[in-house]
């Protein structure tokens, strides 16, 4: 450390001490906002600021005084043949932690032993002996093969002696500095350290102070944890020291709990930070010492203890070199938050057990079989198993919240080794985005270069997934399907997609396969190499069978099949189905696997071809075990998540092949509409907390048009009337899929909305009184067509086209005459949310013709020739982006949402000429709300805003997820 | 030097008999003291200018961490057979506890922590090893008695965190 840095540390030091807990984390957080270091050491030394207390505070003079008497106390009682009870001293072993050690015959039992001579500090204080005594009788009580006994305590004149069992041969620490140990030898002492772990902390024994010093292989082969519990047993609760005359129990002495104790190298950064620290630390300290072995690397020694600690608290292990198998274990024992490592070692001893694979004394690491099942105990982290035995072990479970503001619907991955989560998230500037959280970390990552800035149909990204080595996401960017490196970068293209990308997977030989929907009529799943290349056909869409889209595939292990969802407008032709690379698109096997409405995961397990797929029934989330070598499904669907969220057929979870799952409710899924007046003051609630996705009021007001997700099925959305008096509400549409985007008819007789029945979004008009059929109003394979607003006189309706080739463009569709669709802009940017003015001579909409979506309002004529309003003039209203406009019913005034989220007003004359005044910001809209309608007058306006605001926690992360299969 | 060598280890072994025999010591000596006994016309403690006495307090620091930290030195090599050692974590952290660092181990720390701060390092010296007040180490080092404390705490805290871990993993537990 520089001078400067150091003199940087000591300031904030000194002036975080004016401060006391919660004041003084959350000075130092702003002081050092970006340098995470520089906190991290202050709030270190900090935190043994306490400790140090009585540190020093006796002269040097007498510490050396009495460590010379010590010493000559040693020397005069340890001498080769000196006689301590029924022992003899034969000879010095060393000394090292917690005092000197010696080999000594013990003649009662005629067995040679060591004996640890502790410092005679330990005996100054009478309680504190009493209960180190106590602690003793613990430790005496352990026994396990490879737990270096401790016989008991015995105390003769003023020593204090633990009799320890003796082990001979080397310490792993002299293992390691040879050169890495083989795997299997490793994974075999590794698995006799974790059954000395587990036993010890059944018995509720941590050793605190693990590592390669303190674990011995016999010349037979045997590991031997040696000293377990010694270092919480000689961890003082008091101080016993500078005054040795301090009252004897009344007083308050002063404590040093948590005072660190351990081998920096090895302790865990709980421990580092001097906080309590319980058995996590011990799995900890496993993980370190079980790398060490695998690589014959030091993990975290560096050159002071500084630069430790730091490494400790800070850095990531280097994988390079670790087993792909053992990596997730290791990650897991590894992980620096104690809440999210690997909970119970004993998760592992049971395993081994159940597999009931006898304990190897002899020569435990030339036995294959064990090696074989304990790397399968690794790599499942304990888990996937289906036999008798249960499994104790909670899975873990906990959630994560993102800093940027997540749309329902919004996509979400997890990698395949359990490192990461990708989410999509929508920046302040409105931009959809590709985020990381490596889940060992608090912080997020943004991807910047994955979307630009496009506006997408729902302001929600299609499904993006991952390559098999975890390094690549691929995703759908405006016509392309791309690949980015989560470490940053530029995007690369992979091939042009028609549609939308809705899902996809990607083998180890380097072949994806995606979704490519609502393209054509024709086009199910496409597969394309990882290198690049043009795309080809892998299913196709059966037209016989009524099927709308082929999406959301899964590879099975052999990274030949795959599942994939099929949706159709006859219900039992919707499901799960399985696919082949090996077959022709036109000869996919066309037998349904499973009934569901969402896409599946499938999740291998590592110790049969039995592996679990993963699917929504309603908003739960069920497994159910699927043999992927006979392609055939065994046993129960079994419930394992309940409150899952799903944005039309994506269900909002993903999982790892190890054992991480990720899932949401989606963020704000649920919204209540209100009423809000021209202040943003709250007037009211209108019907019960729903799904909503798009809103229209009826022109009289009373009435509420709005999209739905179905409460009893979740992936099926449907248009509903909410009777704004009476709070009552009915159901219009019965749609198998979805029905979106509703407006009214000027008397309110009738709703337009868009259906998917059929393939693609198309236009159908219903009786508002819910009599009749709904009557196909337009469908064409052009694109996607949602409905945006119907002029007063009830002769035209304005929608928006999804169109593969010009992105989103406004077109009118006359509803008397020829019917034949008119388009009214049609340029490379992305046009959309047209609206009628009142008298039918205006339409406002937005574009992003100038980088960012603007409201803009052109002239509109309905006897202009097609193509001419390219051409005629338009007025910018918005200034600095803007959303949904809205005319207020006398066309004098209106309003839009700003791309700060308040809620604008813009006063319009028409006559002589047409004047837009400034934009006038009315209130702030409610965080994470949706659609927005305004009343005749423009008094009151109905806004769907979160109810639970899950903004803030918006993932659920469970890690051993299938220990919730065996109860 | 060999004068004041004598004295010190005639009033260490004086102070480790006392608690073998698990008395009190009693009277301890100042280090300033030990230092005037062994150069009794070295300085006239009780008269000598302000300038001269911070001096003074200084040199004796100085002197008394060497010879401690040597004596502690030839101490474990002498029990050792020669060979160096590092005192484990737990016993650090346990004599620090109960009466302050192995003092090999802190000479050692210390060091490192003069080179990126000198006057924290010295505030340490002059306290721990010369037994000098916060007002004599203010002094010394002509700042206020104020700043000493500060210094005193912050370089407790750095030292302890130095002290209570250890680095290496040589040696080993034959247990």
């Amino acid at each position: 450390m520089t001078p400067e840095r150091w003199e940087q540390v000591a300031l904030l030091h000194r002036a975080a001490l004016q401060y006391e807990g919660s004041l003084r984390a959350a000075f130092l957080q702003d002081e050092c906002a970006k340098d995470e270091d520089l906190r991290h050491d202050v709030e270190s030394l900090l935190a043994y600021e306490g400790k140090a207390a009585n540190f020093m505070e006796v002269p040097a003079l007498e510490v050396v005084a009495k460590q010379l008497a010590e010493g000559q106390a040693l020397d005069m009682a340890l001498k080769s043949g000196t006689k301590l009870g029924p022992y003899e001293v034969l000879a010095p072993l060393g000394a090292g932690g917690m005092g000197e050690v010696y080999r000594a015959r013990d003649s009662k039992l005629n067995r040679d032993v060591a004996l640890k001579i502790l410092p005679a500090v330990f005996t100054d204080d009478a309680d504190r002996l009493a209960r180190f005594r106590r602690e003793a009788q613990v430790l005496a009580s352990l026994n396990h093969p490879n737990i270096g006994s401790i016989y008991g305590l015995e105390e003769w004149n003023n020593l204090r002696v633990f009799v320890l069992e003796l082990v001979e041969g080397l310490t792993l620490a002299d293992r390691i500095t040879e050169s890495a140990v083989p795997m299997e030898e490793a994974l075999a002492i590794g698995r006799q350290i974790a059954e000395a772990m587990t036993y010890a902390h059944e018995k509720g024994v941590t050793h605190r102070d693990l590592k390669p010093a303190n674990i011995k292989i016999t010349p037979e082969g045997n590991v031997k944890v040696l000293d377990f519990g010694l270092a919480k047993v000689l961890e003082g609760p008091k101080n016993v020291g500078s005054d040795p005359s301090q009252s004897p129990t009344g007083g308050n002495p002063i404590t040093l709990e948590g005072a660190i104790l351990g081998t920096a190298a090895y302790m865990s950064p709980e421990q580092a930070k001097g906080k309590p620290v319980d058995k996590r630390a011990d799995i900890w300290a496993f993980g370190v010492v079980l790398y060490e072995l695998l690589t014959g690397r030091h993990l975290f020694h560096r050159e002071t203890m500084s630069d430790t600690l730091a490494a400790v608290l800070k850095e990531e292990p280097d994988w390079n070199g670790i087993p792909a198998k053992v990596r997730p274990l290791l990650q897991h024992c590894l992980e620096k938050d104690p809440k999210r490592r690997l909970r119970d070692i004993g998760d592992m001893g049971l395993l081994l057990d159940a597999a009931s694979v006898p304990v190897q004394a002899r020569q435990p690491w030339l036995a294959w079989g064990a090696v074989a099942v304990f790397l399968v105990a690794f790599a499942a982290l304990s888990l996937i198993h289906f036999r008798e035995k249960p499994l104790v072990s909670a899975p873990v479970q906990f959630q994560i919240s993102s800093s940027a503001s997540l749309r329902h619907g919004a996509p979400l991955a997890v990698s395949p080794d359990g490192r990461h989560l990708a989410y999509s998230a929508t920046d302040a500037d409105g931009i959809a985005r590709l985020w990381i959280r490596d889940l060992d970390s608090l912080q997020d990552r943004v991807l910047s270069n994955s979307y630009p800035a496009t506006v997408k149909p729902y302001g929600v990204v299609p499904p993006f997934f991952w390559s098999p080595d975890s390094r690549f996401l691929a995703f759908q960017s405006t016509g392309k399907l791309a690949k980015i490196e989560i470490t940053g970068g530029p995007a690369q293209t992979l091939c042009d997609v028609q549609g939308t990308v809705v899902g996809g997977s990607w083998n180890r030989e380097g072949v994806i396969i995606f979704a490519d929907v609502f393209a054509d009529n024709k086009r199910g799943l496409m597969q394309v190499s990882e290198a690049g290349g043009v795309s080809s056909p892998l299913t196709l869409l059966d037209q016989a069978r009524k099927e709308g889209v082929h999406v959301l595939p899964s590879f099975l292990p052999d990274g030949r099949h795959f599942l994939y969802l099929r949706t159709s407008s006859i219900p039992e032709n919707s499901g799960v189905y399985v696919g082949s690379l090996n077959a022709k698109p036109e000869e996919q096997d066309s037998r349904r696997l499973l009934a569901t409405t969402s896409g599946p995961v499938y999740v291998p397990s590592f110790d049969s071809d039995s592996g679990q797929v993963l699917f929504l029934r309603h908003e739960t989330l069920m497994a159910q075990p699927l043999d992927a070598h006979r392609l055939e499904l065994s046993g129960e669907s079994v419930p394992v998540a309940e409150q899952v969220g799903s944005f039309l057929d994506y269900g909002l979870f993903s999982a790892s092949d190890n054992g991480v799952l990720a899932y949401t409710s989606g963020a704000g899924r649920n919204y209540q509409l209100r009423w809000l007046d021209r202040q943003g003051k709250l007037l009211g609630s209108v019907g019960e907390p729903g799904g909503y996705i798009s809103m229209a009021l009826s022109p009289d007001g009373k009435r509420i048009a709005v999209s739905r997700s179905n409460p009893e099925n979740t992936p099926n959305w449907d248009v509903w009337l909410l009777d704004a008096g009476r709070n009552t509400s009915t159901r219009l549409t019965h749609e198998q899929i979805r029905a979106l985007f509703p407006v009214w008819s000027a008397d309110g007789s009738s709703v337009i909305f868009s259906s998917v029945r059929g393939g693609e979004e198309s236009l159908y008009l219903k009786l508002a009184s819910g009599a009749g059929d709904q009557r196909l109003l337009l469908k064409s394979p052009d694109g996607s067509k949602y409905p945006t607003s119907w002029s007063q006189d009830g002769r035209f309706l304005l929608y928006t086209l999804a169109s593969p080739d010009t992105k989103s463009d406004l077109w009118v569709l006359p509803l008397q005459g020829d019917h034949k669709p008119i388009p009214l802009l049609r340029t490379e940017f992305n046009e959309s949310s047209g609206q009628f003015s009142p008298d039918g001579h205006w339409i406002a909409y937005t574009s992003d013709e100038s980088g960012g979506d603007e409201i803009y309002v052109r002239e509109f004529s309905s006897g202009a020739a097609p193509g001419s309003w390219d051409a005629a003039g338009k007025w910018l209203i918005s200034r600095g982006g803007g959303a949904n406009p809205r005319w207020r019913a006398d066309g004098k005034e209106l309003f839009y949402a700003a791309s700060d989220g308040k809620m604008m007003s813009v006063d319009i004359s028409a006559k002589p000429v047409f004047t837009a005044g400034q934009p006038k910001a009315l209130f702030q809209l409610p965080a994470g709300f949706i659609g927005g309608d305004v009343t005749a007058d423009g008094s009151r306006f109905l806004i769907g805003v979160p109810v639970a605001q899950s903004a803030s926690v918006p993932f659920t992360v469970v890690l051993n997820w299938q220990a919730t299969l065996k109860k | 030097m060999s004068r004041l060598w004598e004295t010190l280890h005639k009033e260490l072994h004086r102070l480790a008999r006392s608690y073998m025999a698990g008395e009190s010591p009693g009277h301890t000596l100042q280090p300033t003291a030990l230092v005037n006994e062994a150069y009794p016309r070295l300085v006239d403690v009780k008269n000598i200018s302000r300038k001269n006495r911070a001096h003074f307090f200084g040199v004796s620091a100085q002197l008394m961490r060497r010879i401690l930290v040597d004596f502690a030195r030839s101490r474990r090599s002498l029990k050792r057979g020669g060979e160096t050692f590092t005192v484990s974590l737990e016993e650090g952290s346990i004599v620090c506890r109960a009466r302050g660092a192995d003092v090999v181990a802190l000479d050692d720390a210390l060091k490192t922590l003069s080179e990126m701060d000198p006057r924290r390092s010295r505030v340490v010296e002059l306290r721990f090893f010369g037994g000098l007040s916060a007002e004599e180490t203010a002094e010394v080092l002509k700042v206020s008695a104020e700043t000493v404390l500060h210094d005193w705490k912050l370089a407790k805290a750095w030292l302890l965190r130095e002290l209570s871990v250890d680095e290496g993993v040589g040696e080993s537990d034959d247990a």
